[in-house]
Order: C-alpha cells, then sequence, then structure tokens
C-alpha cells in the first residue's frame, strides 16, 4: 500500500502542476481537476490518454518545473517531494528528466487497472482518490 | 528551359531542402525555402532598432518563420509584434496554447502556439506552429526552436 501512496502522489503532484489554473498540489487546496488535464493532453480526442500522450505531458510538467531552465530539478523546484523524487534527489540534489518519466510511467501502470494502456479520468480519480 | 538547367535547379532545390531541413517541405515549399532570407531580414530589423544580444535572438526567431509567409506582406510592426509573442509562447505556453498578437493598424493578427516540448542533450526544444491573418487571408508555418543559454530561442534549420 505504501508503494500505491507514493507513485499516487506522483502523479497527483503532476497533474497539479498542469492544472490550467494553476499551481502545484501544494497550492491547491482542492484536488487536481482531472478531467481538464486529460482534456488539455488528449491529443486524439478519444477522452483517454495513453503512453505517448502521457509522456508528452510529462516532458512538459518537467519544463515548467524547471524554473531556471537548467535541464534538471532541484529541492527548490519540487514544492512535494514523493519518495521516489527524494531517492534520487539523495544521489546528487537533482531529478533528471529520465528519473521523473521513469517514475510518472510506474504511476501509469499503477493508476491504468484494467490494463489497456490508457488513462482514463476514472481511473486517474480513483488512483488519487485511493492515495488519500 | 534547356536539360542542364533543368537539372541545375533541381540540384538547388535540393540543396535548399538538405540545409533548412525542414519535415513540412512537401506540405509547405515556399515556408521553407524562405526561411533564411527571413532570419537575416529579422536579424537586420533588430540591430537597426539597437536591440542587444536577446532582441536579436528573439527577433531571428521571428524572421525565421515569418520570412516563410506568402509574399512576405507583414509590415514592420507586424514583424515586432510576431517576434514578440514567439519567445513568449515558447518560454510559457502550454502546448495547445496560442499566444496572439495583434496589429491594429494593418488589421494583421497571428498567434504562436507550441505543439510539443522535448529535451535534446540537456537542452529545451520546443516544436511550434504560427499562423498569421493577413487581409483575410490565413496562412501558417511551423518550426521547432531550442532555448539558448542566454534564454532567447533560436530557431533550429
Amino acid at each position: 500500500m505504501m508503494r500505491g501512496w507514493s507513485m499516487s502522489v506522483t502523479l497527483a503532484c503532476m497533474l497539479g502542476v498542469l492544472v490550467p489554473s494553476g499551481g502545484m498540489l501544494a497550492q491547491a487546496a482542492a484536488p487536481p481537476d482531472a478531467k481538464t488535464w486529460v482534456q488539455e493532453h488528449d491529443k486524439n480526442g478519444d477522452g483517454k490518454l495513453d503512453r505517448e500522450e502521457f509522456h508528452q505531458a510529462v516532458i512538459e510538467s518537467f519544463f515548467f518545473r524547471d524554473t531556471n531552465k537548467v535541464g534538471y530539478l532541484t529541492i527548490n523546484e519540487l514544492r512535494v517531494v514523493t519518495p521516489e523524487e527524494r531517492k534520487a534527489l539523495q544521489r546528487n540534489g537533482q531529478l533528471t528528466l529520465q528519473e521523473y518519466l521513469n517514475a510518472l510511467h510506474r504511476d501509469f501502470e499503477a493508476a491504468d487497472t484494467d490494463r489497456d494502456g490508457l488513462l482514463t479520468v476514472e481511473e486517474i480519480e480513483i488512483y488519487i482518490r485511493n492515495a488519500g | 528551359m534547356s536539360r542542364s538547367m533543368l537539372q541545375t535547379t533541381a540540384v538547388i532545390m535540393l540543396l535548399v531542402v538538405a540545409v533548412t531541413g525542414c519535415a513540412t517541405i512537401e506540405e509547405y515549399p515556399k515556408a521553407s525555402i524562405g526561411a533564411l532570407g527571413g532570419a537575416a531580414f529579422g536579424g537586420l530589423i533588430a540591430a537597426a532598432a539597437g536591440g542587444g544580444g536577446a532582441a536579436i535572438a528573439g527577433a531571428l526567431i521571428g524572421g525565421a518563420l515569418l520570412g516563410g509567409f506568402a509574399g512576405n506582406a507583414l509590415d514592420q510592426r507586424d514583424k515586432r509584434l510576431a517576434a514578440e509573442a514567439q519567445p513568449r509562447a515558447l518560454e510559457t505556453a502550454p502546448s495547445g496554447k496560442p499566444v496572439a498578437w495583434t496589429n491594429p493598424d494593418s488589421g494583421h493578427t497571428g498567434t504562436v502556439t507550441p505543439v510539443r516540448t522535448y529535451q535534446s542533450g540537456g537542452t529545451y526544444c520546443r516544436e511550434f506552429r504560427s499562423n498569421v491573418t493577413i487581409d483575410g487571408k490565413p496562412d501558417k508555418a511551423y518550426g521547432t526552436a531550442c532555448r539558448q543559454p542566454d534564454g532567447s530561442w533560436k530557431v533550429q534549420g
């Protein structure tokens, strides 16, 4: 359960970054709006996120979190640090895009409960709710 | 036109395609071939206006793409407004969200929309689409720009 909790927080962090009204999860008292987030990144309009759409969304979130644009994230840019992120940060104080992608794709697998390779709004909401 | 002239023309066109390296060459052949001249022109405008390094870099971004639009019908103010919108879009706009510009004098309008973000050797690059409407006629071009250490964005190719 601890594993599921940590991954949920990671996904929730990313959702918080990408919600159009802005702000990291830490800034938002309300939970991230998964529906808006999926709509923003659902390029083919099927109402779900496939791996490629998700991948692009993760890269974009990394770009906007990297406020000084040095190509990696530091503790100051991560207002909410998940266990996965903390592990990476402890190695050299930096979180690379590859480490970020690896963590978030593990989230994808955990949230995709029907294993169809697509994330629905419902799956994301359930995944986040279970984290609580 | 003689056979040898045709062959020479074909070789020149292939070289232009190779140099610009534009993936949209088939869909927007004029835009791709026009890019080099536009880039030089954009830099010239910024230098004449007394712009510093960042201003010149910004103008090069605008010039490189705007030079490709049919007939190059944008006036100086259009080009300046578009050149200002491009780095703003690349730096701040999520993919799919357009940053708009309007020239009230000419009535020309445009948008710059990032479409994809990626990292290349630790450098951030973004593909983008630029739309303009000149006298009611829409036109568009595509490009890729990479963020430079000084914070400016340089169009690739």
